[in-house]
């Protein structure tokens, strides 16, 4: 019956992709995963499931990263969103990265294993969940929730979009109630993007691991793209040996974010005995100091990466970025020389920052009215759309003209003129 | 005087004025009617019964007291009465005063066909509700920002969407609508007549998926249809829901005097058959409205004319030019929104319009209603002209005829629009190939069960589709559940449509500043925005500098232009596989995929007012191709030759007898190689040469060939002209007569299909050919059902004809003629008695 409706389905048109892989007919073709690694059989009231478990030593240590050392995470806690994160040990993190069958979302997507790392006395620990049949998710998911009973704190990278959503929509399946709702979670992702949107073309966990933590995968690394296939081969042919590399990978990524946690909480707590050399990723850190009220210290860590030299767009950025940080905390001179530096670099907006500052501030029009020209001649040379170049034009010929009146009055009328402009000029 | 006496007035001269009244084929005049009312239901809540009560409603109509029982009594219903009867009180009263009554345990959800109509009903929604229900009440579409999105989710109790975010967004997510779900007590779906054909079919497999989601979380929610009149509204509700549906279509809405006219556009030209065009008719007599303050709405078939429309009458009442707009597709949101507000405050005293004004958008009621041609189905013409006639005032609605032969039929047969309505909407859930989609998108919200069932369908049968696409790979049996085992998204490949996605942003570009003023999508882009196209908006001219189909954009310039554009489509059909063939009585059928190419070669232009033809221009275009599923029916040699012996075949080409090639020449030198109607000149390949008086209305072929009744046209025009007499041949005929009857069979939409006649087509060694194509991308397994029915539909096609009391053809049978030229009924029954085994009649 079935061949005949798929015949009929076919000659409808529908693109029938009969899969390569032949279902295997003895059972001697079927490799079961217990024969592939090294684990065991883990019972729940939900049915078993299949675990592979490991302890790193205490000395272990992960391409640059030592697991053994002392973080302090306290501003990456702050970063996250959780103040207090510096008050709990270390040990109470579980790191979490699932392997899915497909990254489309929804409800038809699942995590057929479930990677968790954490520190205990002795070392790291590593568990991994395997569904043998996609039947077998009750019994992960029941283990999982019994894993993470302890825990207050989640680490993932990209969990908050991903993964965490993904086993939440699980749990809903299996009518069991997340663990995950009550949880802190802290998403290095958004941490990465931050530090290394300038420097590193891919902010995924394996550039970083490669670029940043020095870590190199070895030849049973599968790439992630593939591993859904795998997995819907693996369950067609009962062949359970690809499957090696499959754990392979999920373990190095949760080794990896474990890494990256200290890392990272290192970059953030002191970035001056880490990015000394690094002025790319030291202005990222230095807007973060910047963002979340540590000024001083971001106008150190500015200064010493202007000083260690910057690409130019990246030199011209961290001019604006102090600059603007100078005059929130009234360092006129500070800006004023920033600016000017800009403004040697042929820059408009610092032209027109002078021309207001002069303005409005110093009130030495003719020294405003001095900027107002050189940014009409910047903008003369500048190829910009025809029609930022015309509103452009318009208010610098509308400042030219109240700063011509100004100094007119304040000609014929020595009392200082009211700036009645500020508040709209100021953006 | 007031608008009563106002347009009593007007009436009464068109009554009376000679050059209005011969034009007038048909007037009828329905009565006023009293409302039939009935008391506000005890058992409202306080707050709900005040709020009525604040809005000055004090009394309902019958049938919304009836609905509101119905509802409260837990039944499935279909509410099927007029435009503008209130129909939307029907299921927002029972539904705010359970939402009201247990805030925590009763969710609903809403579903129109448009965002415009979702918008409608939350202002709707909101008057009546509560302050804490009302910040309840969210629309959830594609507009709707991602960061609202879960705290919609969250909080709603009213949720107004539509079936494609319902399909695309809602189920394939379903574990993030948990408590919203578990909740829904009420479904509402408004304007099901929308959801025939393919469309339908999607919807109520998309149906299926939520009642089966929502059984996951325990909930059986109950369904509420609306409906415009059609012939079957309880059938079509019952089957888009695979259970009994209660059918309300008593209608207790009161109305005024309400006259329906029809128009025929004077003839101008008696010997071509030539009317004054319905465009300048209807025009003549809005205008006459517009004198008399009467404020109407103009229904256009195309874009192109309700915006033509709307030049006309700004040019023609300059006074009032900024009180007259045109309203269609492409028009951003917040510009249709001003014209809707514009029309309910009286402020607009005229819209052209296209039907994206004919679905329920709450507009209130027009004096007046002009419809510039038969609108394609007898539901819309009842829809459109139900948009006239405000509670007890006089109104008016008027067709205004076009020379199509459908039009022209109804002129003489105006029972089919006033009285039955042959149209009966159905749909086919069971299709194999939307079944299969949508069984992919269920097992991917929810894994199926070894012995579970999916609508109406038992297990057996979901069984041997799972068992497919398990072989496929797409799902994997494990502990008797199959699962989803492929890394897709299926819903993202499924258009309840199938159109193709994407559409071309109009842009004007002034110094380089560029502003978006609209969107076509990318199918209509090829006809409407080719480069160098006069492209009306709001009746502001802009000509088409550029289409870039790639980038999905058209540069547009503003300026003045004294003409306009009409573009020149030429359209093919291959074959690209043959999947079997069959001999059948009298000839052979096909099943295989074709391709169908569509493109624009060039445009003519045409000055404003005196129509005068400019000229034309080539245009190199990328053609737009349907690949599809067709069914192709070739006449075999003999059967043709049986035909010609008894003078029934004259569907041979060039039989025009032996001085035809001088007589074409001569007229084409005579007429100076140039199309006599559009102005065009040859341009390498020779012009048509037509009959003025169709050929075979003569005896002998020296008079039909005689050089005053031939006149040199381009094919375009040819086309048209031809178009009053292209139902002629036998063969025409009987496409005519399958592609309308087939749809009864395979239950699906008529422009569902496709059906031409091809004299002479490569498809079958130029044999000529009728061939019938799915009108859907890929095809839906229509053209394999027509295969496999061959016989029984020649027998029905048969029946149909010779049971048709007609003279010579008409839009029930083989289609109808123009004025003075033959239907060609006799051969297609010739025909049709061949293909059906049996000997000629005598």
């Amino acid at each position: 019956m079935d061949h005949s409706l798929l015949d009929r389905l076919k000659s409808l048109g529908v693109q029938v992709g009969t899969s390569q892989v032949k279902k295997s007919e003895t059972p001697s073709d079927r490799v079961p995963i217990e024969k592939v690694v090294s684990g065991t059989e883990h019972t729940t009231p939900f049915g078993s499931a299949f675990l592979a478990d490991e302890q790193f030593p205490a000395d272990y240590q992960h391409g640059l990263i030592p697991f053994s050392q002392k973080v302090d995470y306290s501003l990456l806690g702050e970063w996250a969103g959780y103040p207090t994160l510096h008050e709990k040990p270390a040990d109470q993190f579980i790191f979490l990265d699932t392997e899915t069958s497909g990254l489309a979302g929804g409800t038809g997507t699942f995590a057929f294993m479930i990677g968790l790392g954490w520190w205990q006395s002795d070392g790291f620990r590593l568990q991994q969940f395997f569904l043998r049949e996609p039947a077998e998710e009750a019994a992960v998911l029941a283990a999982l929730d019994e894993v993470l009973t302890p825990f207050q704190t989640i680490v993932t990278y990209n969990g908050k979009s991903f993964d965490i959503p993904l086993l939440n929509a699980r749990h809903t399946l299996s009518a069991f109630q997340s663990p995950f709702p009550s949880m802190q979670h802290v998403d290095l992702l958004a941490l990465s993007r931050r530090i290394w949107r300038n420097r590193l073309p891919s902010r995924s966990l394996g550039s970083i691991e490669h670029d940043v933590l020095a870590v190199s995968r070895s030849q049973e690394e599968i790439p992630g793209w593939m591993i859904p296939e795998m997995y819907f081969n693996y369950l067609k042919s009962g062949d359970s040996r690809p499957m090696a590399g499959v754990f392979y990978h999920n373990r190095m990524d949760i080794l990896s974010l474990a890494a990256l946690f200290l890392h990272q909480s290192n970059l953030l707590s002191s970035p001056m005995d880490w990015l000394a050399a690094e002025s790319l990723d030291l202005i990222a850190i230095a807007k973060l100091y910047d963002d979340t009220g540590r000024r001083e210290q971001a106008v150190q860590f500015y200064e010493h990466s202007l000083s260690l030299g910057l690409p130019r767009p990246f030199f011209i950025q961290t001019l604006y970025r102090y600059a603007d940080l100078a005059r929130k905390e009234l360092h006129f001179e500070q800006a004023v020389s920033l600016w000017q530096k800009a403004a040697e670099l042929q820059e408009l907006p610092a032209c027109i920052e002078l021309a207001k500052y002069y303005e409005h501030r110093a009130r030495g029009y003719e020294t405003a009215l001095y900027w107002t020209q050189k940014a009409f001649d910047i903008l003369d040379t500048q190829v910009l759309p025809l029609y930022i170049k015309k509103t452009t034009l318009a208010e610098l010929q509308k400042r030219q003209g109240r700063l011509q009146r100004k100094m007119y009055s304040r000609g014929s009328n020595t009392e200082p003129v009211e700036t009645v402009e500020e508040t709209h000029d100021q953006s | 005087m007031d608008m009563p006496n106002r347009l009593q007035a007007l009436l009464n001269i068109w009554r009376t004025d000679p050059t209005i009244q011969q034009s007038i084929s048909q007037w009828v005049v329905q009565p006023a009617a009293p409302a039939s009312l009935a008391q506000i239901p005890s058992d409202l809540t306080p707050e709900l019964a005040s709020q009525l009560n604040r809005l000055g409603i004090e009394q309902l109509y019958a049938h919304q007291a009836l609905a509101y029982r119905e509802i409260t009594d837990g039944k499935h219903v279909v509410i099927s009465t007029g435009t503008a009867s209130g129909k939307s009180l029907c299921y927002q009263l029972p539904i705010l005063n359970n939402v009201e009554k247990f805030p925590d345990e009763v969710t609903a959800l809403l579903l129109f066909p448009t965002k415009a109509l979702a918008q409608d009903q939350q202002r709707a929604l909101a008057q009546l509700a509560t302050t804490e229900i009302k910040s309840k009440i969210s629309i959830y579409d594609g507009d709707t920002p991602s960061h609202q999105r879960s705290t919609i989710r969250k909080n709603t109790r009213i949720l107004l969407s539509n079936p494609d975010m319902l399909h695309m967004a809602v189920l394939p997510h379903h574990t993030l609508w948990v408590d919203y779900l578990r909740n829904l007590r009420f479904v509402v779906i408004d304007e099901i007549h929308a959801y025939r054909g393919v469309f339908g079919s999607h919807i109520a497999n998309v149906l299926r998926r939520l009642k089966r989601i929502c059984a996951f979380y325990g909930a059986y929610p109950q369904f509420i249809f609306t409906s415009a009149t059609i012939s079957n509204p309880q059938e079509f509700a019952s089957q888009m829901l695979e259970e009994n549906v209660t059918v309300l279509d008593v209608d207790g809405a009161p109305h005024g005097e309400r006259n329906f006219i029809i128009y025929n556009p004077p003839l101008v030209n008696v010997d071509l058959g030539i009317r004054r065009s319905a465009m300048s008719e209807g025009m003549r007599l809005t205008g006459d409205l517009l004198t008399y303050q009467v404020q109407t709405l103009i229904f256009a078939q195309t874009r192109r004319a309700a915006e033509v429309s709307l030049r006309y009458l700004r040019d023609n009442h300059p006074a009032i030019s900024t009180d007259l707009y045109a309203y269609r597709s492409g028009y951003l949101p917040e510009d249709r929104r001003q014209i809707e507000n514009a029309l309910k405050t009286g402020a607009a005293r005229a819209v052209a319009s296209t039907n994206a004004l004919e679905l329920g958008v709450d507009i209130g009621s027009m004096d007046a209603v002009v419809i510039l041609g038969y609108p394609g189905t007898i539901a819309a013409t009842r829809q459109q002209s139900g948009r006239a006639g405000r509670k007890l005032e006089p109104a008016v609605g008027m067709l205004v005829a076009t020379p199509n032969p459908i039009d022209q039929f109804l002129v003489n047969h105006p029972e089919y629009l006033l009285e039955r309505s042959p149209e009966r909407a159905l749909i086919n859930p069971d299709n194999p190939l939307i079944l299969l989609q949508h069984l992919r998108c269920a097992a991917f919200e929810l894994p199926f069960n070894l012995d579970e069932g999916y609508g109406k369908l038992p297990a057996a049968v979901v069984g041997q589709y799972l068992d497919a696409l398990s072989q496929m790979g797409e799902l994997h049996l494990s502990g008797g559940r199959y699962f989803w085992t492929a890394d897709q998204y299926p819903a993202q490949n499924v258009s309840l449509r199938t159109t193709t996605p994407g559409a071309v942003r109009l842009r004007t570009d002034e110094d380089g500043q560029l502003t978006t003023i609209g969107m076509v999508d990318t199918a209509s882009a090829h006809w409407m925005v080719h480069p160098h196209a006069i492209y009306l908006h709001q009746a502001r001219t802009y000509r088409v500098e550029s289409l870039d189909l790639e980038e999905g954009q058209a540069i547009l310039k503003a300026v003045d232009s004294d003409y306009f554009t009409e573009p020149l489509i030429d359209e093919q059909i291959e074959k690209v596989d043959l999947f079997r063939s069959d001999p059948v009585p009298a000839g052979v059928i096909h099943l295989g995929e074709v391709e169908v190419t569509t493109r624009v070669t060039g445009f003519r232009k045409t000055r404003w007012y005196t129509s005068e033809a400019l000229g034309a221009e080539e245009l190199t275009m990328p053609s737009t191709t349907l690949r599809t599923v067709g069914y192709w029916l070739a006449l075999s040699r003999e059967a043709i030759k049986q035909l010609e012996e008894v003078s029934l075949w004259t569907g041979s080409p060039n039989n025009y007898g032996n001085n035809w090639d001088q007589q074409r020449a001569l007229a084409r030198q005579r007429d100076g190689y140039v199309c006599q109607n559009c102005g065009r000149p040859e341009n390498g390949i020779a012009h048509h040469v037509h009959h003025k008086i169709p050929f075979r209305q003569f005896t002998s072929f020296i008079t039909a060939n005689q050089l005053d009744n031939l006149v040199t046209l381009c094919p375009t025009c040819h086309r048209q002209a031809e178009m009053l007499v292209r139902m002629r041949s036998g063969m025409s005929g009987l496409a005519y007569a399958l592609g309308h009857l087939a749809p009864l069979f395979i239950m699906c939409d008529p422009n569902d299909l496709g059906a031409h006649f091809l004299p002479e087509s490569n498809l079958a060694k130029d044999l000529p050919v009728v061939i019938l194509y799915d009108n859907v991308p890929a095809g839906i397994g229509l053209s394999e059902n027509i295969y496999r029915i061959h016989a029984e539909l020649m027998k029905a096609a048969l029946e149909l004809v010779s049971d048709c009391t007609c003279q010579d053809g008409c839009p029930s049978c083989v289609g109808v003629s123009g004025e003075n030229v033959a239907g060609g009924k006799q051969e297609t029954l010739a025909i049709l008695h061949l293909l059906n085994g049996l000997p000629l009649p005598v």
